[in-house]
C-alpha cells in the first residue's frame, strides 16, 4: 500500500518503529495458532464421529427428535470448522507478516551503524548526501515490506461468532474488518435459512459468543520521535546558508539545550557564530587552536580545533555546535571586520570568566568550496541566546609601553 | 412402534458421558490455547502505525476476539448437548413418546439449557 508513510521518515526514524518487532515472539504466535488449529480439528474430528454414533443408535431417518439435536451437533461442528481454518488462515497470515517484519529489519540494521558513521564523519551531509542514500533504502525496505503485509493480511479472517439457539450464520461468509459485528438474521426464528438450522422455533434464549476486545497498539515509540525530512534538506541552496533548519554537518552533534537551562556563554551563538566578548584576542594570540597547531595566513586564528581562551577547556567545551554560517577564511574569531558578527554590548571578554567556545570547522579547512564565504557571513539570526554579562575584570591589561628589542647579551650583536 | 421413538437409551447416555468428557478436556484444552493467544494480543506492529499495518493489526485483533469467543462458546455448547443427550437418554428410558412429543420434549429439554446458559452467562458477567 503506497500511502507514501515512508517518504517522511529518515532511517532512524523508521528504525526507531521497526527495532522493537520481536520475531520470536511473532514465531511463537504462529505456532500457539497451528497448535489451536491442530486440537480444533481433533477436537472437531471427535465431535463428527460422535455425532456418527449417535445417529446409528438414535436415527434421524426415523425420528425427527434426533434431527432436531443432531442439527444443533451440525450447527456446532459447522462453526468449528469455520473456527479451524480460519485459524490456519490466521497462522500463515501472520507468519507472513512476522517474516515481512523480519526481512525489513534484517535490510535497515545494518544500514544504522553505516548511516551513523556517515553522519559523523567529516564529510557533510550536503556534500555527499551519505545519510539520503541510506535514508531511502531504509524507506524502500519498508515499502516491500508493507507491500507484503498488505498481502498477508488478507489471510486473517475473524470466524464468524458463534451462536446456539439461533440461526447459525452461513459459514463461508465474508467478514468485513471494519469492526462491525457479524450479524444474524432472527433470533430464535423458525427457519434456518441459507442453509442454516432452526432451533425449533420455541424463541427461546441463545447461547451467544461474546468477543473481548483486543487492543490495538497504535503509535509512536515513546522516544525518540520520528524526524520527518524536510523536503529540501541538504540538497539546495549554496553551502552554509541557513535553510530550512540548516544543513546535517558531519561530526556535529545537534545542540539541544535542555529546558529550563540557559546556555552557557561562551559557545558560538547557533545563529550568527559570534562568539561572545566580540573582540580580537589581546597580544594577537592564536585563538582557538590547540598547543601546536598551526596558525593560518596573518596569524589569525581560525580554522583549528576549538580551545577556550586561556586554554582551559572542559569536556563542555569540545561539545560541537550547529552553526548556521561558516566563517571566511582567514577571520577573526569575534573580530569586528564580518558584518554581523559583533559581540553582544558589554559583553567584551566575557568568554574568560564564563567558558571556552567552539568554532565549526569550515568547509575551507577541508580544501571544499571556499568562494561561498562572503554569502555566509549575511543574514539574521532566527534564533536568540541570551548570553550572561561579564563581571569586572579582575587582571587590567597592561598599559606601559612595551620595548621590543633583542635585550642584552645576544651573542653576535655588541653594543 | 411406528409413531414412537427409536433410540437406544444406554448408547445415547453413553454418548452423552463421552461429549462431557469432551467438554471438561478436549474443548477447555482449545478454549485455553484460544485465551491464551488473546492474551498475547497483537504481536506485530506495535509502533508502525501506517495504513497497511494497521489495517493487518485490526483484522488480527479481531481474528484473536472471534476465535477466543468461539472457542470458550464451544466448550459450554458442547457441555449443554451432553446434558440434554443425558436427560434425553433418562427420559425416553421410561416414557413412550409419540414421535411429535419426542421432538417436541428435545426443543425444549434444548431451549431450556441454552437459556439456563444464556442466564448463568449473563448473571456472570453481571
Amino acid at each position: 500500500m503506497a500511502d507514501g508513510y515512508w517518504d517522511g521518515l529518515n532511517l532512524p526514524a523508521i528504525w526507531n518503529k521497526v527495532q522493537h518487532e520481536n520475531a520470536c515472539t511473532g514465531a511463537d504466535r504462529v505456532l500457539s495458532w497451528d497448535s489451536l488449529s491442530q486440537e480444533v480439528r481433533d477436537q472437531h474430528t471427535r465431535l463428527l464421529k460422535a455425532k456418527e454414533n449417535l445417529a446409528a443408535v438414535w436415527p434421524p431417518a426415523h425420528n425427527t427428535s434426533a434431527q432436531v439435536f443432531l442439527r444443533y451437533m451440525d450447527g456446532l461442528a459447522a462453526s468449528m470448522q469455520q473456527t479451524l481454518t480460519r485459524a490456519e488462515d490466521t497462522r500463515a497470515g501472520l507468519r507472513g507478516i512476522i517474516e515481512a517484519i523480519g526481512a525489513a529489519q534484517a535490510k535497515i540494521q545494518p544500514l544504522v551503524e553505516v548511516r551513523d558513521n556517515a553522519t559523523h564523519d567529516i564529510i557533510p551531509r550536503w556534500a555527499d548526501h551519505a545519510e539520503d542514500e541510506y535514508d531511502e533504502k531504509a524507506r524502500q525496505a519498508m515499502r516491500e515490506a508493507e507491500a507484503a503485509i498488505a498481502d498477508h493480511s488478507t489471510q486473517i479472517q475473524p470466524p464468524t461468532l458463534f451462536r446456539m439457539g439461533g440461526m447459525i450464520e452461513e459459514p463461508s461468509e465474508e467478514i468485513p474488518i471494519d469492526g462491525g459485528e457479524s450479524t444474524y438474521a432472527g433470533g430464535g426464528g423458525a427457519t434456518g435459512g441459507n442453509g442454516g438450522i432452526v432451533n425449533g422455533g420455541s424463541g427461546l434464549g441463545a447461547l451467544h459468543a461474546t468477543p473481548i476486545p483486543v487492543e490495538v497498539p497504535h503509535g509512536p515509540p515513546s522516544a525518540p520521535a520520528p524526524v520527518v525530512i524536510p523536503a529540501d534538506t541538504g540538497t539546495g541552496g549554496p553551502p552554509g546558508r541557513v535553510q530550512g533548519g540548516g544543513p546535517d554537518l558531519a561530526g556535529v552533534m545537534p545542540l539541544t539545550p535542555a529546558p529550563g537551562t540557559p546556555p552557557a556563554a561562551g559557545p558560538l551563538s547557533p545563529a550568527t557564530g559570534v562568539m561572545p566578548g566580540g573582540g580580537a584576542v589581546p597580544g594577537g594570540g592564536a585563538l582557538g587552536l590547540v598547543p601546536g597547531m598551526a596558525v593560518g595566513a596573518g596569524g589569525s586564528a581560525m580554522g583549528g580545533m576549538p580551545a577556550p581562551f586561556g586554554g582551559r577547556a572542559t569536556p563542555v567545551s569540545r561539545q560541537a555546535v550547529p552553526v548556521r554560517t561558516a566563517m571566511p577564511s582567514g577571520a577573526v574569531i569575534g573580530g569586528g571586520g564580518a558584518p554581523g558578527r559583533t559581540g553582544p554590548a558589554g559583553a567584551t571578554r566575557s568568554g574568560r570568566a564564563a567558558g571556552p567556545s567552539v568554532v565549526q570547522p569550515t568547509a575551507g579547512n577541508r580544501g571544499r568550496n571556499g568562494g561561498a564565504d562572503g554569502e555566509t557571513v549575511d543574514g539574521t539570526a532566527d534564533q536568540s541566546w541570551e548570553v550572561l554579562q561579564g563581571v569586572a575584570p579582575v587582571i587590567e591589561p597592561d598599559t606601559r609601553p612595551a620595548r621590543h628589542d633583542p635585550g642584552p647579551g645576544v651573542i653576535g650583536l655588541s653594543r | 412402534m411406528p409413531d414412537g421413538v427409536q433410540i437406544q437409551t444406554d448408547q445415547v447416555n453413553e454418548f452423552a458421558q463421552d461429549l462431557r468428557a469432551d467438554a471438561d478436556k478436549g474443548f477447555a484444552s482449545a478454549a485455553d490455547r484460544g485465551a491464551d493467544l488473546h492474551a498475547h494480543g497483537v504481536v506485530f506492529g506495535a509502533h508502525i502505525d501506517s495504513a497497511a499495518v494497521l489495517a493487518a493489526k485490526k483484522r488480527y485483533a479481531r481474528a484473536l476476539e472471534n476465535t477466543d469467543a468461539n472457542l470458550r462458546t464451544y466448550k459450554l455448547a458442547a457441555g449443554i448437548l451432553a446434558d440434554v443427550a443425558e436427560q434425553i437418554a433418562r427420559d425416553f428410558a421410561h416414557a413412550d413418546m409419540t414421535s411429535e412429543a419426542a421432538q417436541l420434549h428435545v426443543q425444549k429439554l434444548l431451549s431450556g439449557a441454552i437459556a439456563d446458559a444464556d442466564r448463568a452467562i449473563a448473571e456472570g458477567a453481571a
